[in-house]
């Protein structure tokens, strides 16, 4: 399995302005073996931090046939812990390594005095909390010598002591730190149906420039205190209402690049490529009418 | 108001124990009880770990039932929560976990399981090395044989019980046909190395397990030959190098006073 690190050959790196498929590991044979017609694919950052053996073997392989984004759900961002020094090594690692077009981050954070949860918990949105993320994104720009991407996650609560909007926090972000957005419309309909704000006027505060990559994915409904509450599983197809609000995202952000994310009950790959179409045909189709 | 620190240790606070009371001031209710909004991301938390911890230990999830596996993982997060942002890391201190739990019971072999299970994902993980060519080794001349000093492949772990835990590991595999493993059927000590895409592992004898656990250490061959006779009168040294270069678990070696091979 080891194989000198400098005749690996990468396809070129940049994200193509269409739809590509989460990389799971479930699909890393059918991948190399059919080849999908996707632009690009996502992987998320953690699951090829390992020295060596498959995982990264296998990314190495599907990067010279793809181009690539790196995804973390493990950084930590907005936690008031410093940042995991061995944990960005591995991200620097790896970024090295694969030659990323896009490398992505949340906005949330994940543990307090060294124990981690591993899930995307919600920030508050207040100046303090702006402050502190402003300083984490920039601290992992600059180890990294690039452009983060950030990204709303999808949540089940809001603090009481939030003074603006999570749209003028997005907004403020990128633009004080210099980080792209990373627009997930599936968050931004599960966070509107739960927090009772319209996504379509989310969508239409985000600063256009800003919108570096789109996130899709499937979500579950669940029962609480007798209201429902929509959340965000990554387990089945994306749901004609989340369809409708890409719609107008594409209008609004135009052609960007989009990724069908799938993470629980993961189906078969086909499944991924299909809905991957989806994403392209809706693009083809808005940006067809705009012309 | 709270700080981001504050509302942090709060939050996680809530994460870990059954009640929300601290964290709840601080929640808008917007028509659902706080404590049941703090409640969908305990219970992510608990499953998200739940799901790695399974993936880590089917064997173990066979052996106890998906029942009591879910709740013993609850048990263990409850004391040992993740103590990372990469998940790899969550069931590491499982077989500690597990060694306390069932100390002075018949239950005892299940931390020798566990840590067998862990070696696996550890193994899966590991740096990759180059193969040692045979070639350089067959070159040393007899005289400096009682120096060389080899080097085990990052990726291979050695564990031992005085179970039979590969039995045990080999029967509780999916494909595996049903059959009773006693438990009283005496020690078992096995070699786990990595092939192209997974981990292998291989029955080691008493000796051969010593010889191995010796070149680890860092040890001569000539200290290594000492441990393994320790085990058993005869073992034949050309014979067990050959095979373990072969499989790949043996690297490279230089001699005792450093000189690279």
């Amino acid at each position: 399995m080891a194989r000198d690190a400098t005749s690996r050959v990468l396809c070129p790196g940049s994200i193509p302005a269409r739809a590509g498929i989460g990389l799971r590991a479930q699909h890393h044979r059918a991948i190399l073996d059919e080849r999908p017609d996707v632009g690009w694919v996502e992987a998320h950052s953690e699951n090829y931090f390992a020295a060596g053996g498959p995982q990264p073997e296998f990314l190495e392989r599907i990067r010279a046939q793809y181009p690539l984004s790196l995804h973390g759900v493990g950084l930590s961002l907005g936690s008031t812990d410093p940042i995991d020094r061995a944990h960005l090594a591995n991200l620097r690692r790896l970024v090295d390594r694969f030659d990323p077009g896009l490398v992505s981050e949340h906005l949330s954070w994940g543990s307090v005095g060294s124990t981690y949860f591993n899930d995307l918990l919600p920030m508050p949105y207040t100046e303090e909390a702006l402050r502190h993320m402003v300083a984490r994104v920039s601290e992992v720009q600059d180890a990294l010598g690039r452009q983060l991407l950030i990204e709303n996650v999808s949540s089940y609560l809001e603090y009481t002591c939030s003074t603006m909007a999570e749209w003028e926090f997005l907004e403020a972000l990128a633009f004080e730190s210099g980080c792209g957005l990373l627009l997930d419309v599936n968050n931004i309909h599960v966070s509107a149906h739960n927090h009772r704000f319209n996504a379509r006027d989310f969508i239409s505060r985000i600063p256009v420039k800003a919108v570096k990559e789109i996130h899709l994915a499937g979500h579950g409904r669940n029962v609480f205190g007798g209201r429902d509450i929509l959340i965000d599983t990554h387990g089945t197809h994306v749901s004609p209402e989340v369809w409708a609000l890409y719609e107008h995202a594409v209008r609004r952000f135009g052609n960007v690049p989009t990724l069908i994310e799938w993470d629980t009950d993961i189906p078969a790959l086909e499944v991924l490529v299909a809905e991957a179409r989806k994403a392209d045909a809706v693009q083809e189709q808005v940006h067809a009418l705009a012309a | 108001m709270p700080s981001l620190r504050e509302l942090q240790q709060a939050f996680g606070q809530g994460l870990l124990s059954a009640g929300a009371a601290c964290i709840a001031p601080f929640v808008v209710p917007n028509g659902i009880d706080p404590g049941a909004r703090v409640q969908i991301y305990r219970n992510n938390v608990r499953e998200g770990f739940l799901a790695t911890l399974r993936a880590g230990y089917p064997v173990l999830e066979r052996l106890v039932g998906q029942q009591y596996f879910r709740q013993l993982t609850f048990e263990y997060h409850a004391r040992f929560p993740s103590p990372s942002g990469n998940l790899h890391h969550a069931g590491q201190r499982l077989p500690e976990f597990l060694a306390e739990k069932f100390a002075s019971t018949e239950y005892v072999y299940f931390h020798d399981v566990s840590r067998l299970e862990w070696s696996v994902q550890e193994v899966l993980v590991a740096a990759g090395a180059d193969r040692l060519n045979i070639a350089r080794l067959e070159a040393v001349t007899a005289g400096d044989y009682a120096r060389l000093v080899f080097r085990l492949h990052p990726a291979t772990a050695l564990v031992s019980s005085e179970f039979p835990i590969l039995s045990i590991w080999q029967a509780n595999q999916p494909e595996a046909d049903e059959r009773v493993i006693d438990l009283d059927s005496g020690a078992e000590h096995v070699l786990l190395f990595r092939t192209d895409d997974a981990v292998e592992l291989r029955r080691l004898t008493r000796q051969e397990h010593a010889f191995l656990v010796s070149i680890d250490a860092g040890n001569t061959l000539e200290e290594v030959m000492e441990d393994t006779l320790a085990e058993g009168d005869m073992f034949d040294a050309a014979a067990g190098l050959r095979r373990y270069v072969a499989a790949g678990a043996i690297v490279d070696f230089e001699f005792e006073n450093g000189d690279g091979a």
